[in-house]
């Protein structure tokens, strides 16, 4: 397992796409953050107003750098399933089952692999949204009741769900081993959970809230920095309007990403298995 | 003990036998050459043995370990394949695949002992330093893959049609390299189309058509029934090896159920003559001459026929 993990590491290092991919996680954050800037300065509502409501600061920039949907959100999951598959198109694959690796260990590797691709690429792309956004925009301080709970709340669920895309993306390379399928699925899964999950959101959903909250990327949304300012309340309020503590959307949330993340690398693995190789 | 052997291995792919009941043997340090048309069944067979396909009946050991047993994983690592073509990365410089091949198998090797392999196979580490493979030739890159073979020091190395796409030069150095290494002890199992390119290398072939294995044979005994020869039916079939060897004509003879073959430059006048002195009712005589090629392509009729 050690050695299939370097090997798929020294691919990903080689790979062009993990610098394009890089140079993306840098210069997206800036391109975002001047827009909200420019947006600020054509704005007809005064700054003081903006900064008391959270609208356009360094906060809602931040807040929202794990969505799936912006710019990166929809790029680092195709990117890691890209980079699985070229594993078949070239061929090394082959390489690997030939010289004695099992095959499950060969989907664990790759899964490992993209996992990590992920969270490198979301991290640095969350960090520098954060140095550009507080460079160039107001940040006001003291919006949530406790700070620190907000930001683990916050960064540990935007990150869990790449690493859930990184298994969604993962076993699309894995079952199709075809960039074309790989790339269009995983951008319908990315869509129809978030277009799920706002619907969702405003509906009376409180008696099967904890189903709800058991749909992935839906608890995304109660972490989005913005909690004690107006926007973070209006959001909360139309995000179902449930009085739930978020210790337990937080831990439904991450148990979501957890168990639909297991099952689907279970049937990849089972699939993986199966299937005759070219 | 057999390298690799297999029984009853068969493989169905849409109603279709692509390989049925193939019981092949290959003993450690054989050539074996598996021979036969293209879409006979050969890369399918290959892609069964090196794990990438499952059989759909049959079985097979390498090194002795059952296909279905856990250690065949590390019977694998004994083994190297390349299977249709060489599965090189193509964003990646030679020493680059070499390097990522060293990390698949867990072998340790220095950057000098890689520009070595990659100088050993005909390639120029040292001008080739910055290329990428994808800029490389079809036989360059056939090349790098058996660098890539060698990486691990195989006890058994497979070759799919190893000498697709090479010049005359290329084909001579994998040919020498192929003989080198087996000198060291490489059992190999060799795959191609045409007999020709095998048979100065190899010392058993197996010849397989529509997925079956039509014949396994040493390359000693193929050039045997390949030569010329004459071949007797006759009542008391017994009685002819005697008879010939009396009146002097005492070449190679060989009973094959009713049939008795002469070989060599034995006269047929002289074999007739000798047998109808002594009361041997001849059924048929018929005097055979033919190449190793001819006996092949005979062998892929009869298969044909089958």
């Amino acid at each position: 397992m050690k050695q299939l993990l370097q090997a798929d590491l020294y691919r990903m290092v080689k790979s062009k796409l993990t610098m394009v991919l890089l140079i993306l996680s840098a210069a997206f954050p800036l391109f975002t953050v001047l827009i909200y800037v420019g947006l600020r300065a054509i704005s007809s509502i005064g700054e003081e107003i903006m900064d008391s409501v959270g609208f356009l600061t360094a906060n809602t920039v931040i807040g929202s750098a794990y969505s799936l949907t912006n710019n990166i959100g929809l790029v680092i999951p195709v990117m890691a399933g890209i980079l699985v598959c070229t594993d078949f198109t070239s061929g090394t694959l082959r390489n690997k089952v030939v010289a004695g690796n099992p095959r499950t260990k060969i989907y664990f590797s790759h899964l490992i692999v993209s996992i990590l691709y992920s969270v490198v690429m979301i991290t640095i792309y969350v960090l520098f949204t954060a140095g550009f956004a507080l460079l160039m925009l107001p940040y006001k301080s003291g919006f949530a009741v406790n700070v620190v709970r907000e930001y683990v709340f916050w960064a540990v669920t935007g990150t869990m769900s790449f690493v859930f895309m990184a298994t969604v993306s993962t076993f699309f390379a894995m079952t199709f081993r075809s960039i074309a399928p790989t790339i269009l699925l995983t951008l319908l899964v990315t869509f129809t959970l978030l277009i799920l999950s706002s619907t969702l959101s405003f509906t009376d959903y409180s008696n099967v809230r904890h189903l709800v909250y058991f749909i992935p990327t839906f608890s995304g949304q109660f972490f989005s920095l913005t909690g004690g300012s107006l926007i973070g309340t209006a959001i909360n309020a139309l995000v179902g309007g449930v009085s739930e503590s978020k210790e337990v959307i937080f831990a439904e949330g991450i148990g979501s990403f957890v168990f639909f993340g297991t099952v689907n690398t279970v049937l990849g693995v089972i699939l993986f298995c199966k299937r005759d190789l070219k | 003990m057999d390298v690799l052997s297999t029984k009853g291995l068969s493989k169905v792919y849409k109603g279709h036998f692509a390989v049925k009941d193939v019981a092949m043997h290959i003993e450690k340090g054989d050539i074996y050459g598996f021979v036969g048309e293209n879409g006979a069944g050969k890369t399918t067979l290959i892609r069964l043995v090196t794990g990438l396909a499952a059989p759909t009946a049959g079985k097979y050991a390498l090194f002795g370990v059952p296909n279905r047993d856990k250690g065949i994983y590390e019977a694998r690592r004994k083994t190297a394949a390349i299977v249709e073509t060489a599965t090189i990365a193509k964003n990646m410089t030679a020493i680059e695949n070499l390097k990522m091949q060293c990390l698949i198998t867990g072998t340790a090797r220095s950057d000098e002992e890689l520009e070595a392999l990659i100088d050993r196979v005909g390639l120029d580490a040292e001008g080739l330093r910055k290329k990428k493979v994808g800029n490389f030739s079809l036989g360059m890159r056939q090349r790098l893959g058996i660098a890539m073979v060698m990486v691990s020091d195989p006890e058994f190395v497979i070759l799919d049609e190893p000498m697709n796409g090479l010049d005359p030069q290329g084909f001579i150095e994998v040919r020498e390299t192929i003989l080198k290494l087996h000198r060291e002890g490489v059992t190999f199992l060799i795959s191609s189309h045409i007999l020709s390119e095998l048979e100065k290398i190899c010392t058993k072939i197996g010849v397989i058509s529509h997925g079956e294995l039509l014949e396994e044979i040493s390359m000693e005994d193929l050039h045997r029934k390949a030569r010329r020869r004459i071949v007797i039916t006759a009542d008391e079939p017994e009685r002819i090896g005697g008879l010939l060897a009396v009146a002097g004509i005492s070449q190679e003879i060989e009973q094959q159920g009713n049939e008795i073959l002469v070989f060599g430059d034995a006269d047929i006048n002289a074999i007739m003559k000798t047998l109808v002195e002594n009361g041997v009712t001849i059924r048929s005589i018929n005097a055979l001459e033919e190449t190793v090629e001819d006996y092949y392509i005979r062998l892929l009729g009869r298969g044909k026929i089958a």
